[in-house]
């Protein structure tokens, strides 16, 4: 009876864990489109601190020097120019939003690695679900190979193809991704976490 | 996650707890969907485990979102700039 408990509780955690590996894989091809609206107002945000900081810099350098500025019409050219400067700065930093038909090989390759290993827990779910899968927790050998050839590639990803804002996210990802598959780990063998 | 975006841009003069309080609306209905489509009901998990997703939801939604609740004010205004 507390065999088929264990199993009912099992089965439950490891639907809840399809959940968050669907999150995960999600986050994971985001930030490869660079796909985050934040970025917007992070990108405004630091164009006002540029242009104000050259605006205030510019002004006080002529200043010491004795040049006359000529005041608001000083401010407003050399907060164009620090306006048109962050927008380089902001490409380099945010970057672009990208199109999926854009990724190189390398990036529609990982893309259709975590879209097979995600509907393939997908369908194991969907077998739970309907009971057509009778003997759950079977093909752990296959899954964790899965898994392992998942971690490589996403491990091997080169960075350099995102820009800076997003190259510094995703080794945080990937972590999150090793903490879900430690998961699957504890709840298809019911291992402890290594 | 676009509906959410698009609630939050029509949401002129706004407070920021009422943009929460949408978030949050928006993410705890995304929970129970994704729970239904997985074949879970709210019972079969521990209340700490329904939170935590929850918490999950929220975050993801907010961070998402956060161009949305500034698209009435001071990005319009920025827009203007360039």
């Amino acid at each position: 009876m507390s065999q088929i408990s264990l199993l009912d509780k099992l089965i439950t955690r490891y639907k809840v864990w399809t959940i968050k590996f669907q999150s995960a894989n999600k986050n994971i091809k985001s930030n490869i489109l660079q796909d985050d609206t934040s970025s917007i107002v992070e990108e405004k945000i630091i164009s006002v601190v540029i242009s104000s900081a050259l605006v205030y810099i510019g002004i006080s350098i002529l200043g010491l020097f004795g040049v006359y500025t000529g005041g608001f019409v000083a401010g407003v050219v050399l907060f164009a120019i620090g306006w048109s400067l962050s927008k380089f700065l902001n490409k380099k930093i945010f970057g672009t939003k990208r199109e999926v038909e854009n990724l190189n090989n390398e990036e529609q390759e990982l893309f259709a690695h975590l879209d097979a290993v995600e509907l393939k827990h997908l369908q194991i779910r969907e077998k739970i679900n309907t009971g057509n899968m009778i003997v759950n927790f079977t093909q752990y050998g296959s899954l964790k190979r899965e898994f392992s050839e998942l971690m490589r590639v996403l491990g091997e990803y080169d960075i350099s193809n995102l820009a800076y804002k997003y190259r510094l996210k995703y080794p945080l990802l990937l972590l999150k991704q090793k903490q879900i598959v430690d998961d699957f780990h504890q709840i298809y063998a019911n291992k402890k976490r290594g | 996650m676009n509906d959410l975006v698009e609630k939050l841009k029509s949401m002129k003069n706004a407070t920021a707890s009422q943009y929460d309080k949408t978030i949050k609306e928006y993410a705890s209905k995304q929970v129970q969907k994704e729970l239904k489509e997985a074949g879970i009901s709210k019972e079969d998990m521990s209340q700490e485990e329904y939170e935590q997703l929850l918490e999950d939801k929220y975050k993801e939604a907010k961070s998402f979102s956060k161009g949305a609740m500034v698209a009435g004010g001071f990005l319009l205004f920025l827009e203007l700039l360039g």
